[in-house]
Order: structure tokens, then sequence, then C-alpha cells
């Protein structure tokens, strides 16, 4: 039976396991690979970079993570918040905080024929984009979300119907459909 | 919720793909700072430390301990005197050790 990870983590912080940490990032790569994959619209190498700071900055902050949430949870709002970061050295901040507006409105008019729902997702804010990745591909609750991305609940649950909406929107009009 | 619903529902809720690891916890494992000096180590020379301070007080209490009664009979007898020295001996370098973690973090 192989061990949870809340008895991996404590053997990390008792007594510098290395090879129990190595069976969490081990069990956890995919997921925050993908996720990160996500956020910066499929660029697979710098993904793999921003998951491999999230992991060491996980092993560095392990000795306060206090269980309260699910380790996978703890470890996505690190990967979260090392995206942001990232993005921000990237951009100037009023650049950044309009991105999670600007793509919203984009329009369906930009958005190629050949769209499909992963091509869609991209068009999504960043938050959305975070918000959507975890709820339908990590199978997390809206609670749990929010938890990972300290974030409102309401907001969580908004994001998610505007997502919808706008998905239908970009698809519908990608296939021709009208209205 | 419609047919269209249905399938955009069901496209979003597809499993994605499990990325093989290819090195990647590899990499990450080299990246680690270095290993903290083990905390079970300090533990046993922690109580390595001990059982000597306790020997050698064992072999040297009797004088140490009639030493210290004589400097304050009234207050100390030989018994007392030699407990306390091995007190002494013993807690020295556990509060060194417990001080040494504290700084460490």
């Amino acid at each position: 039976m192989s061990d949870s990870d809340t008895t991996l983590v404590a053997r990390v912080v008792a007594v510098d396991d290395r090879g129990a940490f190595e069976l969490l990032v081990r069990r956890h790569q995919s997921g925050v690979r993908n996720f990160l994959r996500r956020l910066t619209r499929n660029d697979a190498e710098r993904a793999n970079d921003l998951a491999q700071e999230a992991f060491i900055k996980a092993y560095q902050a392990l000795a306060s993570y206090r269980g309260a949430a699910q380790f996978s949870t703890w470890l996505y709002r690190i990967a979260y918040y090392q995206f942001l970061n990232d993005e921000r050295g990237r951009r100037s901040d009023v650049e950044f905080l309009e991105d999670d507006h600007a793509a919203a409105e984009d329009t369906a008019a930009r958005v190629g024929a050949a769209l499909d729902v992963d091509r869609a997702l991209e068009r999504l804010s960043v938050r959305q984009r975070a918000v959507f990745d975890l709820h339908y591909k990590k199978g997390m609750t809206h609670a749990e979300v929010a938890d990972a991305l300290e974030l409102p609940l309401g907001t969580v649950k908004s994001d998610l119907v505007r997502g919808h909406v706008e998905l239908k929107a970009w698809l519908g009009h990608a296939r021709g459909d009208t209205p | 919720m419609n047919h269209k619903e249905t399938n955009l529902e069901a496209a979003l809720r597809a499993p994605e793909p499990a990325l093989a690891d290819d090195e990647f916890s590899a990499r990450v494992l080299a990246r680690l700072p270095p290993r903290r000096r083990r905390i079970a180590t300090r533990r046993w020379t922690l109580a390595g430390a001990a059982c000597l301070g306790s020997a050698l007080t064992a072999f040297f209490a009797p004088p140490l301990g009639e030493a210290l009664a004589s400097l304050t009979p009234w207050m100390l007898p030989p018994l007392m005197a030699t407990t306390l020295a091995v007190l002494v001996i013993v807690m020295a370098p556990g509060i060194y050790f417990l001080y040494s973690e504290r700084t460490d973090r």
C-alpha cells in the first residue's frame, strides 16, 4: 500500500527524507505540469521550469504545511503563485492586470474556425483558466478551488458561469452556429 | 441541459494526458538545497554526550561531591552535591544542542 501524502510530508519534515519527497514529486508532477501548461497557454518548456520552481518552493515551505487542506491543493496554490510572479516579471503590472479582462472581451471573430475546447480555454483569462483546470481536470470542488487560488467562493462560481458562456459563444461561432 | 452544453461539459471533464516523468523528478531533486544536518544524528550525539558525561561524573563524583559539600556544608550534603553535579553535566550538552537546533532554523 502506498503512503499517503500526509505521511510522506511528515517524513520529509521530520528527517529530511528525500526519497519521500521524490515520491511526492512523482505523484503530482503530471498534474502540476498540466496545470501550468494550461496557464502558460501550452508552453511546455516554461511550464516545466515553473513546475520545478514550484516543487522546490514547496520543499522549502513544507514545514509550514499544516494539513488543513489536501497537499495537492496547497501545491497548486504554490504553482499558481509561481506562475503569477513569473508573469508579472515578464510584463508590466498594468498589462498583467488588464489581461484578466482582455481575454474575456476577446471576440469570437478572433478565434479560428478549427477551434476545439482546449484552444477555446486558452482564450479565457488567467484566473478563469486556473479555475476551470482545477475544477474540471483535477476534480476539485468549488470550495477547494477557492482555497487553492485564495479566491472568494463566489468569484470561483462566477468565473465558471461566465467562462461557460464565453466558451459556448466561441465554440458556437467557430462551428458557424447561429446564436 | 441541451446537447451542445452536454458536449461542452464532457469535453471539459475529459481526462488530461498523464505526463511521463522523463527525469523531471530527478531534476527537481538535484536542485534541492543541501541536506540539513540530520536530526537523528544530533539526537544520537546528544545521547552519547549525556552518557559520556554521566560516566565521567560517576567516576569523579565522590571527590567532586565531597568538594562541593565541603564548600557549602550547611546547604549540600555529599549525596545531593553529587546529584547536582551529575545533573549539570548531563544537562549542559542537552541545552547546547537544543540551542543550536533553534539557531539553525
